[in-house]
C-alpha cells in the first residue's frame, strides 16, 4: 500500500495512460472467455462489454465498462460513457446469470452515463432506475470492483451488489470534482479543492459504508505492474465468490437490501 | 310592521364605489399576461398556454387529496451532514425556516376520492427538490409502510437531482429507493408516478421512472442530464421542447400526460381499476 | 281597429300590452293558468280566460286552448308577447287560420328567422355581415372540422332551434369538437326537438349590440337605433341600455342600415329585433333575428319616444307606420335593471314565495313595468323577473344617477331579489365607464367569489 495521498493525486492515477483496462484484466483473472453482444432491442453499446467466462473454473457473468487504451479505442468505446441500450444489454446478461446460477462479476470505471440527445430519447434516466431496481433482487451472488472511475448514476448502474470492493486508487462520486466545483462554486478551476471535500476515495466509501474492500494497487499505480493488481483482484473474487455463493440466497438478498438501506444521515 | 321599512335606502344608496382592477399574472413561457386569479383558481396553470407552474407541496396535496385525509409520516426527519460539508447545516436551517419544509419531500397517507394511498410529494423549493439522506430515507419508508400495508403508492416528483452537499451518500438514496419500490413492485404493489416540474438527475435515474404507471403534467421538463451539459457535449442548441413530457412522451417513456385540473380523477380511476376502492365500499 | 285582443302571455308584458289596448280602446282578454288565478294580467284584464294547469306546456303553451279561448270571448287579434309562442310559426298560422290577426310577423317569417342556421345564409347573401362559421347547418363532423379550421379556434356550435342560451357548445381546440358536437346536438334534441347545429367562430369578449326595427304591411321600414345588453350572466340578459356607449353615430347608421337590409330581405312586417356581435375593432356580425317584442324594448321607447307595443297592435290592423327614419331622434339615456326573485348569493337560484311588503320608486325619469304588487304569492313555476326597472336621464351618468337612487328605493320583502347585486353593477367602477363586454359578468362574479 502506498503512504497516504490526496484524492487528488488518487485521481491523477487514476487517469494515468496505461492505467489498466477491462481488456487488460479479463485474460488475466478469468478462463474460456466468450462476449456477448446486443439488449435485443436495438443496438450494442461498445461502452459496455459483458459476457461469460470461468473463475477458477466456475461459469461467471462478466459485465463492465470499458475504458480505451488509447484514443481510437477510446473513441469506439465513447470513453465508457454508456447509452441506454449498454445498461440494457447489462440487464439482458444479468438475467442470464440469475437463470443460470452464475454469479455476477460488475467492474465499474466511467466517468458516467452519456449525456446526450440520443441518450434522453432513448430513455438514460429509465435504463439505469431500471438497473439498480432490478439488481436488487436478482437471484444470485453480484460482486462489484471499482477499477478506476465510479461515475454517479452510470456508474451505480453496475453498482448494487453484495459488495463493493474499491482499487486503492479508485474513486467513486456523486458528480465529477471538476461539476461539483462549477455548480456549488460556479469556479470549475476549484475541483482540487472538491476532489478532497467531497469524499471520494477508497478509504471514504469503505468508512462511509458504501464499500467492503479495498484491493491494494502496486507501487506507483495499477499500470505499474498488471500482473500484480490482476493478481490482487483475482484473490478477492476467488474468496469473495464461492463465500457468496455459499450463503442462502434469500438471506443474501436481505443482506444486499440492507447494505444500501441503512446509508443516510437524518435525525427525527 | 313598517318600522325601520326604510332604514335600507341610505344604506344601498351610500355604498361605496367598486374598483375592479384584478392583479394579472404574466407567464414565464409565453410571455402573455391573464387574470392572476384566474391562473390561482386553475391552480398555476397558463390560461394561455397551459404551462404548468410548481406548486409547493402543500397546494399540491390540497388538490389531489380528500379534505382531511392527509395524515404525515416521518414529519421530523432533518438531514445531518454526512461529509461535514461547510454550510450545509446552515442552509437547512434558513430553508427551512423560509418554506416551513424540513426537507424536500412530504410522505404520508391520504384518500384520493375515497381510495386510500401512500403519497409522497417532493417540493422544488427545498434546494431545488434535490435527493439527500432524507428524502432516501422518507421515500424508502413511504414504500416500505405501503408494502406491509398493502397499499399503492403515488409519488409527485420534482427534483434537480442530488443533494451535492452530502455527495456519495446522496448516490446511494437512488440505490436505496428503487430497492424499496422494487421490493414494493414484486409484492403485488401498484406505483403511480407523476413527474412534475422539473424531475432531472438523480430522481429520474431511480424511483420516478419506476412507476407502474407513470404520468407527467402538461410541458415540464423531464430528464437525466442538464440541458446545458448536453449542449456543452454535442455543442450544439438543442429545440425547445427537448426534454419537455410530451417528448419523453413520444419517445415511450410517460404514458400519460395529464392536466392540472383532471388529475384527482384520473388517479382515483386508476387506483379504483386496480381494485382500491373506499372503505365502506368493497367492490 | 280591433275590438278585442287576447294576450297569450303572463307577467309584466302582459300588462304592459293590456295597458297599450286601453289606450288604444280596444277590449284585453287574458289567459291564465290554474296557478296564476292572482296575477295582476288576469286580475286587471277586462276579461280573464282559465287555459289550464300550471304547467306551461298545459296553458301558455297550449294553442288549442289559447285559440279556442279567444274564440269564445270574440277576440279578433292575439298578441304573444315574448318567449311562449311568440316565435311558434305554426301557432301564428293557427291563429290565421281561425281568423285571428296573430300581432307579430308572417309565420312565413317566424319559419325563416326561427331556423338560425338558415337565417345567417340568407343575411350573409344579402350582404349583411356574419360571423364566419359554416353557411347553415352542418352535417357531419368533418364539415364541422373544415369550417373551424377556417372559420379559427375557439369556434362555437349552436343549435338551429335554439336559443335563450340553450343549445351551445364552446370548442378550443380540434381534438375537442367530436365531443362538444355530439353534447351539443344531445342538448338541442331535448330542448327544441331538433337537434341540427350550425358552427360559428367565438369572438372572444365582444359587445352584444341590438337593432330594434319596425316596419308596417306597406312596406314601411325604419329602425330605432341600439340597445346595448352585452351584460349577461349564462347568456341570460341582466341589465341593458340605449344607445350603446361603443357606438358612434357612423355605426349607429351602418348598423341601423343593415338591419333594415335583413329585415327587408325577409319580408318582414311588425316588430323585430336583430342582434349583432361587435368586435374590438368595431366590426359587426349578424348574430339572429328575434321575430317578437323583446324584454327591453321600454328603454328604446324611452330614448326615442316611440311606443313600440301600440305600434304592433295598429301595423297588425294594417295601419301604416306614422313616422319616417328621419323622425327617430334618440334622446337622452335610458337603463334598464331586470328585477328578478332570486337569490345571488346562492347561484341566483329562484326564490318564489309571497310579497309581504313592496315599496317601489317613482320621480323623473322612472318608469316600472311590473306585475307583482303586495301581497302577491309568487309561484316556482314560471320565470322569475317580477318587474323591470328603467330609469331614463339626460345622458349615460345622468340614466346611471337616476338608476342608483330608483335601486335604493326599491324594496321588497318576503322573497330574495336581485336588486342589491344591481346596485353593486351600477356602482361598478368599469360599468360607470363604459367599459364592459359580454365576458364581464362572468369575470365580476369570479372576483367577487374569489374575494
Amino acid at each position: 500500500m502506498d503512504e497516504k495521498r490526496t484524492a487528488w493525486e488518487r485521481l491523477q492515477l487514476v487517469h494515468t495512460k496505461g492505467r489498466p483496462t477491462i481488456k487488460d484484466y479479463i485474460p488475466q483473472i478469468f478462463t474460456d472467455f466468450y462476449e456477448m453482444h446486443g439488449d435485443r432491442l436495438c443496438g450494442d453499446d461498445k461502452a459496455i462489454l459483458g459476457g461469460i467466462g470461468r473463475l477458477d473454473g466456475r461459469p461467471v457473468t462478466i459485465i463492465a465498462q470499458v475504458k480505451g487504451r488509447d484514443i481510437n479505442e477510446n473513441k469506439a468505446c465513447n470513453f465508457a460513457m454508456p447509452h441506454p441500450e449498454g445498461y440494457r444489454k447489462a440487464l439482458r446478461l444479468a438475467r442470464q446469470a440469475e437463470k443460470f446460477h452464475r454469479p455476477i462479476i460488475c467492474f465499474i470505471d466511467t466517468p458516467g452515463a452519456f449525456c446526450g440527445v440520443a441518450a434522453e430519447e432513448r430513455g438514460q434516466g429509465e435504463a439505469i432506475a431500471k438497473n439498480i431496481a432490478e439488481f436488487m433482487t436478482l437471484r444470485t451472488p453480484i460482486i462489484s470492483i471499482v477499477l478506476g472511475e465510479g461515475g454517479s448514476g452510470g456508474a451505480l448502474a453496475l453498482g448494487v451488489c453484495d459488495e463493493l470492493a474499491m482499487l486503492e486508487n479508485a474513486e467513486y462520486s456523486v458528480l465529477s470534482p471538476r461539476g461539483f466545483a462549477s455548480i456549488l462554486w460556479k469556479d470549475a478551476s476549484r475541483e482540487q479543492e472538491a476532489s478532497e471535500i467531497m469524499k471520494i476515495t477508497a478509504e471514504d466509501m469503505v468508512r462511509l459504508g458504501v464499500a467492503e474492500a479495498i484491493i491494494e494497487e502496486p507501487l506507483g499505480g495499477a499500470h505499474n505492474d498488471l500482473d500484480k493488481i490482476s493478481e490482487n483482484i483475482k484473490e478477492y473474487l476467488s474468496q469473495k465468490i464461492p463465500e457468496k455463493c455459499q450463503k442462502d440466497i434469500d438471506v443474501l438478498l436481505k443482506e444486499r437490501y440492507t447494505k444500501f438501506r441503512k446509508i443516510g444521515a437524518f435525525t427525527e | 310592521m313598517f318600522e325601520g321599512f326604510f332604514n335600507v335606502v341610505k344604506e344601498r344608496f351610500n355604498g361605496a364605489e367598486e374598483e375592479y382592477k384584478p392583479p394579472m399574472f404574466k407567464c414565464p413561457r409565453c410571455t402573455q399576461t391573464s387574470p392572476l386569479s384566474r391562473y390561482e383558481e386553475l391552480h398555476r396553470v397558463c390560461p394561455k398556454c397551459n404551462y404548468h407552474g410548481r406548486l409547493s407541496s402543500q397546494e399540491r396535496i390540497a388538490i389531489t387529496v380528500d379534505k382531511d385525509s392527509f395524515k404525515e409520516l416521518d414529519g421530523g426527519m432533518k438531514s445531518g451532514n454526512p461529509l461535514d460539508f461547510p454550510d450545509y447545516s446552515e442552509k437547512q436551517a434558513e430553508l427551512q425556516n423560509k418554506t416551513g419544509l424540513n426537507d424536500a419531500v412530504i410522505t404520508g397517507t391520504a384518500t384520493i376520492k375515497g381510495s386510500p394511498v401512500v403519497i409522497g410529494i417532493m417540493d422544488s423549493r427545498f434546494m431545488m427538490g434535490s435527493m439527500g439522506s432524507v428524502v432516501g430515507e422518507k421515500i424508502t419508508r413511504a414504500f416500505e409502510y405501503a408494502t406491509d400495508k398493502g397499499l399503492p403508492v403515488v409519488m409527485f416528483t420534482a427534483s434537480g437531482g442530488a443533494r451535492m452537499q452530502e455527495g456519495i451518500v446522496s448516490l446511494m438514496q437512488m440505490a436505496k429507493t428503487s430497492g424499496a419500490v422494487k421490493l414494493h413492485s414484486d409484492a403485488g404493489g401498484l406505483y403511480i408516478s407523476v413527474m412534475t416540474d422539473p424531475t432531472t438527475g438523480g430522481v429520474t435515474a431511480s424511483f420516478a421512472s419506476l412507476g407502474d404507471i407513470i404520468i407527467a403534467e402538461p410541458k415540464v421538463l423531464i430528464g437525466f442530464a442538464g440541458r446545458r451539459v448536453i449542449e456543452g457535449t454535442i455543442k450544439q442548441r438543442l429545440p425547445e421542447d427537448f426534454q419537455l413530457a410530451e417528448f419523453m412522451h413520444e419517445k415511450g417513456f410517460v404514458d400519460m400526460i395529464v392536466e392540472r385540473r383532471k388529475m384527482r380523477s384520473v388517479l382515483s380511476h386508476l387506483l379504483k381499476l386496480h381494485g382500491f376502492y373506499p372503505k365502506e365500499k368493497e367492490a | 281597429m280591433f275590438k278585442k285582443i287576447l294576450i297569450a302571455n303572463r307577467g309584466e308584458i302582459a300588462v304592459r300590452i293590456i295597458r297599450a289596448c286601453r289606450e288604444i280602446g280596444i277590449r284585453s282578454v287574458a289567459v291564465y293558468s290554474t296557478a296564476d288565478r292572482t296575477t295582476l294580467h288576469a286580475q286587471i284584464a277586462d276579461e280573464a280566460v282559465c287555459i289550464g294547469p300550471p304547467a306551461t306546456k298545459d296553458s301558455y303553451l297550449n294553442m288549442n286552448a289559447i285559440v279556442q279561448a279567444a274564440i269564445n270571448t270574440g277576440c279578433d287579434a292575439i298578441h304573444p308577447g315574448f318567449g311562449f309562442l311568440s316565435e311558434n310559426a305554426e301557432f301564428a298560422r293557427l291563429c290565421e287560420s281561425y281568423g285571428l290577426v296573430f300581432i307579430g310577423p308572417s309565420y312565413h317569417s317566424i319559419e325563416m328567422l326561427g331556423d338560425k342556421a338558415a337565417a345567417k345564409a340568407t343575411m350573409k347573401a344579402a350582404g349583411v355581415p356574419v360571423i364566419p362559421g359554416s353557411d347553415g347547418a352542418v352535417s357531419s363532423v368533418e364539415e364541422a372540422r373544415l369550417i373551424a379550421d377556417k372559420a379559427g379556434y375557439p369556434v362555437l356550435i349552436k343549435a338551429s332551434a335554439g336559443g335563450g342560451g340553450r343549445g351551445i357548445r364552446r370548442v378550443d381546440s380540434p381534438a375537442e369538437l367530436e365531443a362538444q358536437m355530439i353534447a351539443a346536438q344531445q342538448e338541442a334534441k331535448n330542448f327544441f326537438g331538433d337537434d341540427t347545429v350550425y358552427v360559428e367562430k367565438f369572438l372572444i369578449n365582444p359587445h352584444h349590440v341590438e337593432i330594434q326595427i319596425i316596419a308596417d304591411k306597406h312596406g314601411n321600414y325604419i329602425h330605432l337605433c341600439e340597445r346595448d345588453c352585452s351584460m349577461q350572466r349564462r347568456n341570460q340578459k341582466v341589465l341593458e341600455e340605449c344607445p350603446s356607449p361603443i357606438v358612434s353615430p357612423e355605426l349607429r347608421a351602418k348598423m341601423g342600415n343593415a338591419a333594415i337590409t335583413a329585415a327587408k330581405e325577409c319580408g318582414y312586417y311588425n316588430a323585430g329585433t336583430i342582434e349583432f356581435l361587435v368586435d374590438e375593432n368595431r366590426d359587426f356580425y349578424f348574430m339572429e333575428m328575434n321575430t317578437r317584442i323583446q324584454v327591453e324594448h321600454p328603454i328604446t321607447e324611452e330614448v326615442t319616444g316611440f311606443d313600440i307595443v301600440k305600434a304592433q297592435i295598429e301595423i297588425a290592423a294594417g295601419l301604416p307606420l306614422k313616422v319616417t327614419q328621419d323622425d327617430i331622434v334618440m334622446r337622452g339615456h335610458a337603463i334598464e335593471c331586470r328585477i328578478n326573485a332570486e337569490d345571488p348569493e346562492h347561484n341566483f337560484r329562484p326564490s318564489p314565495g309571497t310579497i309581504t311588503a313592496l315599496y317601489m320608486p317613482g320621480g323623473p325619469g322612472i318608469r316600472i313595468d311590473g306585475a307583482v304588487y303586495q301581497g302577491y304569492t309568487i309561484t316556482p313555476y314560471y320565470d322569475s323577473m317580477i318587474s323591470k326597472l328603467i330609469a331614463h336621464g339626460s345622458d349615460r351618468n345622468d340614466a346611471i344617477n337616476k338608476m342608483r337612487w330608483a335601486l335604493s328605493e326599491f324594496i321588497v320583502e318576503g322573497v330574495e331579489t336581485n336588486i342589491d347585486f344591481q346596485l353593486g353593477l351600477i356602482r361598478n367602477a368599469d360599468f360607470k365607464n363604459g367599459n364592459y363586454d359580454i365576458g364581464f359578468l362572468g369575470r365580476y362574479m369570479e372576483d367577487k367569489k374569489n374575494k
